[in-house]
């Protein structure tokens, strides 16, 4: 059971990861000013 | 949105209280600041005028006029001359300065032309009476022919009248015209540009014409009768100019009815205070005393609450490793999600003491001054005074630095503000800095009250703030772009801080950092787990190699459970990549743990620090060394030496001063400058720097 949520918590980081940077949204893109963009 | 909702567009010149006029009708938090280019984009909220009536409250960037010269003023223009149903503003709040009125009513006049329903609103009248001010407020209504409120969105007063207000202007749906140029100027020639469009004003119509800015409603026809307007290039300038000198007859007319200023009533505190910020002589000693203080404050305020944090991590990890079933979920917790969360948490009480002072330097209205300061120093390099507003804001994130830059009307100084802001230390530089000083650097006073760290990480801030003004001065010379540079900044009243605004902006910044580095940390330490703790054909063999071997060197069972845990990782898939790259980076005094923190930071500095502590906690079992700081105290390197000692702790600081290690940066860079050529001549030409730099650090004090 721990393996199954830890790989699953993998697979999830991974996933963000992705968005975040390679597939950004495009509000991602159109922050403002204080958008916090790290 | 509903389709009863009110839709109000706040105007105002820069520094006259928009935002926190839009704070106090939306409650929203929008940051604010006494001094001008705060708002660069433009930002929506919702306010209930009444029971049953909402608004949606536009809070546009500032500007001095109508006439665009910088992109963030050209939002404006944009937004009023927009005749969709769904975006064009029904009416439109002009935000005033009871000081500046004068130069404040001319762009009212231009709005009033455009005969969309306004309602001007004077802000900052609490402080009409220290400054001798008073207001024939019914004649002044009268003369100019519109709803006019007096405000102090400071103080939250007059709030509601203006809610009343707006509804009342909605209702009338009227709107006259306040100077009617074309009678004053040419009425043949108005005549005729009105005769083109019976869908716009005239106003409207000599906009398009003068600012070369047509909307997308306009036809074809119509675009090219009005373009014909503009061959007569000479005529234009002139009737721009007689324009702007009606304007201000008109307005000298009503202020001499409506406006008095009685010089005798008026303390001048601030012009005595400027003497001293703008010296130019004491206004730089100041404003470097003034930076040394918050340097030293950073280090000594938040060391106590940064051990507290530090040791409170290190005691989750053992509590949750203690309490929880031996297995992969409770390794992924202990040693990646715990470390790399600590890793950014630890370093909130410097960041928040950091934009603590900031904040404060911006409500007093100090940093206009700096700004004023920096003028003649930045015009050298190439730059201008409104660049200092990016640089300094760049000490907190880059991001909206370079959205700053919006101001500068010349393209050439704002390319090169692009350009040059990310080498100013960034937030995401501090938890470096300051771990990587607390271990070379020892903490001990300089003639008894300057502490030594917090003098370093002033040298590291300065560093920054020079590479940018020398890397600005070369571009400046090199690049071959033509553009006309001038420089205006607004010279805010003093103020005492607004403790909710410098909280609430403490707040903001701080959660931006926490909340945005925090989800990427978090995702990067959990597969850094998963990439240190899975290996190939030789992970899984190491911990057979290491019994065999460890039989012949007699090791205690401490000894051979922490050379497993070392040859494992060593092994694992991180293992094989940190390996990889350490030929490239062992001249900067590297290994391959430090060159895996390198590859992970790429996409944000701040990652460093919570890869480093993701992967000595993977490695290390030592229940000596617990935090974060104490694990990379005792690492060592091939001869058994510190391996943070000076000249890698000096070498790796160097490095990520001039580095451009941040993917949302580019991102930015790429949008504003509508080029990736940009991005990626800042992407090489400093990763580039900071090798050679850290190269050079490293050899000599090696």
């Amino acid at each position: 059971m721990q393996e199954i949520i830890a790989y699953i918590l993998v697979v999830l980081a991974i996933v963000f990861l992705l968005k975040k940077f390679v597939f950004p949204s495009k509000k991602d893109k159109g922050c403002s000013t204080e958008c916090g963009c790290h | 949105m509903s389709k009863n909702d009110i839709k109000v567009a706040l105007i105002g010149n820069p520094n006259t209280g928009k935002t926190s006029l839009f704070n106090q009708l939306t409650g929203l938090t929008q940051k604010v600041g006494n001094y001008p280019g705060v708002t660069v984009d433009k930002k929506e909220g919702t306010s209930k005028l009444s029971a049953t009536q909402n608004a949606i409250i536009t809070d546009l960037p500032g500007t001095y006029s109508i006439n665009p010269t910088s992109l963030d003023e050209s939002i404006v223009l944009k937004t009023l001359l927009k005749k969709d149903i769904k975006e064009s503003p029904d009416v439109i709040l002009v935000v005033a300065d009871v000081e500046n009125l004068k130069r404040n009513l001319l762009l009212f006049s231009q709005i009033k032309d455009l005969e969309i329903p306004t309602v001007l609103a004077i802000n900052m009248v609490d402080q009409m009476h220290r400054k001798g001010i008073s207001i024939d407020l019914s004649l002044l209504k009268k003369e100019l022919n519109t709803e006019v409120i007096l405000i102090s969105a400071r103080k939250n007063e007059g709030i509601k009248e203006i809610k009343e207000a707006i509804i009342r202007c909605h209702v009338a749906a009227k709107a006259s015209p306040l100077c009617g140029i074309n009678h004053k100027i040419d009425p043949d020639y108005f005549h005729k540009l009105k005769e083109i469009s019976p869908n716009y004003t005239l106003y409207e119509l000599w906009l398009m014409v003068t600012q070369n800015n047509f909307p997308e409603t306009i036809t074809k026809e119509e675009k090219e009768k009005l373009l014909a307007f503009k061959q007569d290039t000479s005529k234009l300038k002139k009737y721009q100019h007689k324009e702007t000198i009606y304007r201000y007859q008109e307005i000298n007319k009503i202020l001499n009815k409506t406006y008095i200023v009685d010089k005798t009533k008026a303390t001048d505190l601030r012009g005595k205070l400027d003497k001293i910020f703008t010296h130019k002589i004491f206004g730089y000693v100041l404003f470097s005393f003034i930076l040394l203080v918050i340097f030293q404050s950073i280090f000594d305020l938040a060391s106590v609450p940064m051990d507290f944090i530090d040791a409170t991590f290190a005691q989750i990890s053992d509590f949750t490793k203690s309490n929880l079933p031996k297995g992969v979920l409770t390794d992924l917790l202990t040693e990646g999600i715990i470390p790399g969360i600590g890793g950014v948490i630890i370093f909130i009480p410097q960041i928040a003491i950091l934009f603590l002072f900031i904040a404060i330097l911006e409500e007093t209205g100090y940093m206009s001054r700096v700004v004023f300061l920096m003028d003649k120093i930045m015009r050298r390099f190439g730059m201008n005074g409104k660049s200092v507003i990016p640089l300094i804001s760049g000490t907190a994130c880059a991001i909206p630095a370079i959205m700053a830059t919006r101001t500068i009307s010349s393209w050439k100084e704002r390319l090169i503000t692009i350009l040059v802001t990310p080498f100013t230390t960034c937030s995401a530089r501090l938890p470096i800095y300051a771990i990587l000083i607390a271990l070379i650097i020892p903490d001990k006073k300089i003639f008894g009250f300057l502490n030594l760290q917090g003098l370093v990480l002033l040298s590291l801030y300065a560093l920054g703030f020079a590479s940018a003004i020398i890397a600005a001065y070369i571009l400046h010379k090199t690049l071959k772009v033509e553009s006309k540079s001038f420089f205006v900044v607004e010279m805010p009243n003093y103020k005492l801080p607004s403790m909710k605004n410098v909280f609430f902006d403490v707040i903001e910044k701080t959660k931006a950092f926490v909340f945005g580095a925090g989800k990427i940390i978090l995702a990067l330490s959990i597969i850094l787990w998963f990439l240190a703790s899975n290996g190939g054909a030789s992970y899984k063999n190491v911990e057979k190699s290491v019994l065999e071997t460890a039989a012949n060197q007699h090791l205690n069972e401490d000894e051979i459970q922490q050379k497993i845990a070392s040859k494992k990782l060593e092994n694992s898939y991180i293992g094989i990549l940190g390996k990889t790259i350490e030929p490239a980076i062992r001249p900067l005094g590297y290994d391959w743990k430090i060159g895996i923190a390198l590859i992970t930071s790429f996409a944000a500095r701040e990652v460093f620090v919570g890869t480093l502590a993701t992967i000595y906690s993977v490695e290390a079992d030592d229940e000596n060394t617990t935090t974060i700081k104490q694990k990379m105290a005792s690492e060592v390197n091939e001869t058994g030496g510190k391996l943070f000692n000076f000249p890698v702790g000096m070498s790796l600081m160097v490095f990520y001063a001039f580095a451009m290690q941040c993917m949302a940066t580019l991102a930015i860079v790429k949008r504003e400058t509508k080029s990736w050529k940009w991005p990626l001549i800042q992407l090489f030409g400093m990763a580039f720097l900071a090798y050679v730099c850290s190269f050079l650090t490293y050899q000599i004090l090696s």
